[in-house]
Order: structure tokens, then sequence, then C-alpha cells
């Protein structure tokens, strides 16, 4: 590899997501090349700032987590358990985007499995 | 702690708890990319909603060929695209400039470098938040934006040369 190969993934590199079979090829070159390596130091600085500068950036709002509930499990409107914790089976209506299905679970030590939905359109 | 593929399998059988943990996961990862994307809080939000939904319908389709995180921003930009084309057909939101939520806790540096990612083409904006942020290899993000290797590291060179004139 030359200098301007050695460029093109340096960013890569300072990203940490360079394949093995390149990286090592870059190793080499930036054992013997003090310019490179001047430019991977550089590299890794703006790789750092850019992380730090998005993760700091707002995060998504918290009732984003309702609405996309409510879109796909629906609005509960009614719901009729039998059994206990450790076994037993859910029947629940709901609201989701203009239908009402009727869905169904079985429920193992908390557990939630999906059986059945009845009338929720497809999913 | 669960894997990404056994969350989107356990999604695809319908389990609400693990779309909850993939929505934990991913929520202020995808908020953010699209907020780089469109600069627009609102729309970033509609786009996390938009991207949710989708997954909870389309994870059974997920086959396992890329990582669950390149799936995802694939989706997210798909959504974020058609948000743009709505925007292009006149329904336009403005943008609003790439700023930190609380402004006595900017640190300057991270301000500067939100301000020069801000001035950034958008396609270059895109490349550097998925390889500095997300992590994505070049060949991951070549596949995600359906472009050649090369003009993924061709962006990406460009857009260092323009942030580091900025920056220093």
């Amino acid at each position: 590899m030359n200098c301007w190969e050695v460029r093109e993934l340096i960013p890569w590199y300072a990203a940490g997501s360079l394949p093995p079979e390149e990286r090592e090829e870059l190793i080499l070159h930036l054992a013997g090349c003090a310019s490179c390596q001047a430019e991977l130091a550089q590299a890794v600085r703006l790789a750092w700032g850019v992380r730090e500068a998005v993760q700091r950036l707002p995060g998504v709002p918290e009732e984003t987590w309702g609405k996309v509930l409510a879109r796909t499990r629906g609005i509960p409107v009614g719901r009729l358990d039998l059994g206990s914790f450790l076994l037993g089976i859910s029947v629940g209506l709901s609201v989701r985007e203009g239908r009402v299905p009727l869905t169904g679970e079985l429920r193992v030590l908390g557990r939630r499995v999906p059986l059945f939905e009845i009338g929720g359109g497809a999913r | 702690m669960a894997e990404d593929r056994e969350l989107i399998s356990r999604v695809a059988a319908g389990d609400e708890a693990a779309f909850r943990q993939l929505y934990e996961r991913y929520g202020d990862r995808v908020f953010r990319y699209a907020l780089t994307l469109l600069r627009n809080l609102h729309l970033a939000e509609e786009v996390v909603q938009e991207t949710m939904v989708a997954i909870w319908r389309g994870a059974g389709s997920f086959k396992g060929g890329s990582r669950v995180s390149t799936w995802i921003f694939g989706i997210a930009r798909n959504q974020a695209h058609a948000l743009l084309r709505r925007e292009v057909r006149g329904e336009r939101v403005p943008e609003e400039p790439l700023t930190l939520p609380d402004p006595a806790e900017a640190v300057e540096r991270e301000g500067r470098v939100l301000s020069a990612l801000a001035e950034l083409p958008p396609d270059q904006r895109e490349v550097v938040v998925l390889a500095f942020y997300e992590g994505l290899s070049y060949r991951e993000i070549a596949s995600l934006l359906g472009v050649p290797e090369g003009t993924v590291k061709s962006r990406m060179h460009l857009a260092k040369r323009k942030l580091r004139e900025a920056l220093t």
C-alpha cells in the first residue's frame, strides 16, 4: 500500500471498522511512515469528536414509545386474564389504526407468548 | 443481554418485551441519525415511529444477510427519504440547526463539530455519522446507500478535509 491508499483507509481504521486484511496492511505501512501516523492521529481525534458531538444531540422524546405501541399493539380497551402467574391465558381487545383486533396470549412464568390475533389486518 | 438477531426473531414472533428492548437499543440512535439527515426534531421523531412500526411488521422478513443495525438504519433511511419526498411535494418543514439540547452544557468543541457537520453536503454528513457514530464499515455503508464502495470512501475523504478545515 502507498500513502494515498493508506490515507483513504485511515478514517475507517480510526472508526474501528476496517476489515482485518486491510487493517494488517495499513499497520505495516504506518509502522514506517511518520506522515501517515500524523494523519491517523488527526482522524482518531475527528472520529472521537464526531462521536461525542452526535451523542450529545437530543434523544428520542419520551412519548414516542407510547405512539409506537399504539400503532403496533394498539390501545387496550379490555382484557380478560385466566389462570395464575405460573400459567395462564389472556384475551384482550384493543384499538389500533381504525381496527379493533382481538388477541390471545399464553402466559408462562410472566412471559407472554402470542397465540392468535383476529381482526388486526396485516402485521 | 440478548443479541440483536435474537431480539428480531422474538419480535417476529410478536414478543412485545423484545420489541421494547430493541426500541431502547435503537430509538435514540435512529433519532440522531434521522436528525443529522433531516435536521428537524419533529420529522426525526416521525422517522423513529415509522422505523419501529416497519420493524414490528417486517421482523419476519429479516434474512440475516447483514447486521441488524445495518438493516434498521436502512429502514430509517428509506423513511427519512420518504419524508423528504413529501417535503419536496410542498409540505415543507423548515430545517433546524444541529444544536446541543442545553447551551449551558455545550462543550465548545462539540458545538463546533456539530456546526461543521451541518455545513457538510448531506451525502457526506451521512457517511461521517454512520462511520464515526454508528461504526459501520465502508462496505456496510455502501450497501445501505446503494452506491459503490469507492463513492463512500471518496465522500469520507472530502468530508474529512472539510471538517479538518472547519475545526482547525
